[in-house]
């Protein structure tokens, strides 16, 4: 029995299209991650970067996720790990981003809020 | 149609930088015979803009020649080591490297900018010499890490080179060539060694210090009450079209970074006494920090009651989101760190923005008294573990109608387990509508205050002792109204 769509479309792009959808995926997760605990901090810190951080984290995310082929896709459940350990995924997952086709600009937006993250907790 | 470059000398600038440290992001790539080959254009380039930049000596006027010195100590190793290896085999001609090319334009372009915009003065202004420096410094980094790349790429090449020597069958012609290659790459590294040394020197001198002085381009002046409009109008229109969990989580955590950002400007501008008499910050504080505390902490039990795929919310709504969010950060950020009261102050009319802020106060009032119907809408969900973590820190909590064991009583294990969604538990809205409660009362005091600080105070009354007796002094008489009476009568 084939196992091929009988959309006709090759399989090799089917998988392509779930394994960017996956990195991009993980990408959205970890700035979720990221605005949710930079959010969290506010609670117990005065200093406006973090808000700065939570809402250009979530928009990012929106972005982000406006990429994927499906938008229904969750993503990893990422548990809160506080800032520093949030930063390093949202940086883990921006890495893997390097082959698939994420816009520079957004490229950079998400770098720069990583250096923000990284200023705000050294 | 080829579209006008309107780019600024600074955005060159940064270009110019971008472009070659995004080189050594991936050396593999490096292409070294072309990158020599466009290597002299890049200086020369780069020497020209250099001595069109004013100093605090200085004002180079048009069809002047003016030398930095050290701009010209590297033109001139560059030409040297260009004009001894077009005596040999390596690099030859062949194609240039784009990317070296777009440099190279950008900073020709950026001199024909300078050269045709910069105003003549005896003495420059400390602000223009102060961004003249930071130019300088930017061109020289460019150069060091350029000629940092082009070591890279030819010390990749000799590399290869040499491997390939190892491996080649004893033939006279091929071996007579590769010893000249060979000569070429050595010549080219130990020049670019020497430059990448002179250039290096001179940029951590300053580097980055004197990139503090460049101009940035002050706000828009409308762009944050724009934005504020524009959210307002979008955050009512979603909360009535689309009363989803992402449409208030949203809308919380954005409205909670505004009152934050408006804690910082009203601060600076009651350090610097910029708070005119129609704005009184010192009556905001407390409220505004109430507020704060209130619509963050409705945010973040929100925030936790909505897993990751429930996060989006409209395309309208994440827009005006992100612009506000954006024209708050250009108020209050320098690079990654909080700006100082000054720096703000310098960069932006303090009074205006503290007031389109302070106008903005009254709007959260608005907006919370629609979110208790967003929130307990019918089609409202809740992430099941969210639920579940929040009913167990409202067991501790008197009166909150929550069990000792919370997760069997108010929720299904299995929609914990699956992480899946479901209507909140009576005790979740209960702790929803409460905080929404609070929010609507904290806002409403807020919306009160910040309207007693923006309005012009009234003339306060004349001290009553040099209050004029033209009133008639029976106005001011102290006896008793019937007293009074009887001596009206007997006259």
């Amino acid at each position: 029995m084939s196992t091929q769509p009988s959309t006709g479309t090759p399989a090799r792009f089917l998988v392509r299209g779930a394994e960017r959808d996956t990195v991009l995926g993980d990408l959205v997760s970890a700035l979720v991650a990221l605005g949710d605990d930079a959010s969290r901090a506010t609670q117990t810190s005065r200093d406006v970067r973090l808000h700065v951080i939570s809402c250009h984290a979530e928009h990012l995310a929106g972005e982000v996720r406006d990429l994927m082929t499906d938008s229904a896709f969750d993503g990893p459940f990422v548990e809160a790990g506080g800032l520093v350990a949030s930063a390093t995924a949202a940086r883990e997952a921006l890495e893997k981003t390097a082959e698939g086709p994420l816009p520079e600009s957004i490229a950079a937006s998400v770098r720069w809020l990583i250096d923000l993250t990284e200023a705000v907790t050294t | 149609m080829r579209v006008p470059d309107r780019r600024s000398v600074g955005e060159l600038l940064v270009d110019c930088d971008l472009a070659t440290r995004g080189m050594l992001a991936n050396p593999d790539a490096l292409e070294a015979a072309a990158m020599v080959r466009s290597w002299p254009e890049v200086v020369q380039a780069a020497h020209e803009l250099l001595g069109a930049l004013p100093t605090a000596q200085r004002v180079v006027r048009p069809g002047e020649e003016a030398a930095d010195l050290v701009g010209e100590r590297l033109h001139l190793m560059a030409t040297a080591m260009d004009a001894q290896l077009r005596r040999r085999p390596w690099p030859g001609p062949g194609p240039a490297d784009d990317e070296l090319q777009n440099v190279a334009e950008n900073l020709l372009r950026a001199h024909d900018l300078v050269r045709r915009y910069l105003r003549t003065a005896d003495t420059p202004a400390p602000v223009l010499v102060a961004d003249a420096d930071a130019a300088r410094t930017r061109i020289l980094h460019t150069l060091y890490v350029g000629s940092h790349a082009l070591t890279v790429a030819v010390r990749s090449m000799s590399g290869a080179l040499q491997a390939r020597e190892m491996k080649a069958r004893p033939d006279a012609v091929s071996a007579r060539q590769r010893r000249a290659q060979a000569s070429a790459l050595s010549v080219a590294l130990s020049r670019l060694d020497a430059f990448e040394q002179v250039a290096g020197a001179e940029v951590y001198r300053y580097f980055p210090e004197a990139l503090g002085g460049e101009h940035r381009e002050s706000p828009v002046a409308d762009r944050l009450s724009t934005a504020i409009v524009h959210w307002d109008v979008a955050a009512h229109r979603a909360m009535a079209r689309s009363p989803s969990m992402a449409t208030l989580v949203e809308l919380t955590r954005v409205q909670t970074s505004l009152l934050a950002v408006t804690r910082v400007v009203l601060n600076a501008a009651s350090m610097f006494d910029i708070a005119d008499t129609h704005l009184d910050s010192t009556q905001l504080e407390p409220q505004l920090t109430a507020a704060e505390s209130a619509w963050g902490f409705l945010h973040s039990t929100l925030r936790d009651l909505t897993a990751n795929r429930h996060r989006a919310a409209t395309v309208q709504l994440r827009s005006a989101g992100a612009e506000l969010v954006h024209a708050l950060t250009e108020l209050v950020l320098d690079g990654t760190s909080v700006a100082e009261p000054a720096t703000i102050a310098a960069r932006i009319d303090v009074a205006a923005t503290a007031r389109t802020l302070a106008g903005a106060l009254v709007a959260p009032h608005h907006k919370s008294a629609l979110l208790l119907d967003a929130a307990l809408h019918d089609g409202t969900r809740v992430s099941a573990r969210g639920a579940q973590q929040l009913l167990t820190r409202l067991a501790g909590v008197p009166g909150s109608g929550v069990s000792a064991s919370p997760q069997q009583s108010w929720l299904d294990p299995a929609d914990v387990t699956a992480g899946r969604d479901i209507p909140p538990p009576a005790p979740i809205r209960e702790a929803i509508s409460h905080n929404i409660h609070t929010v609507d009362a904290r806002s409403s005091l807020l919306a009160a205050a910040a309207i007693a600080a923006t309005t012009p105070s009234r003339r306060p009354l004349p001290d009553p002792s040099h209050r004029t007796r033209s009133v008639g002094p029976e106005l001011h008489q102290r006896q008793p109204a019937l007293q009074r009476a009887a001596q009206y009568s007997r006259r």
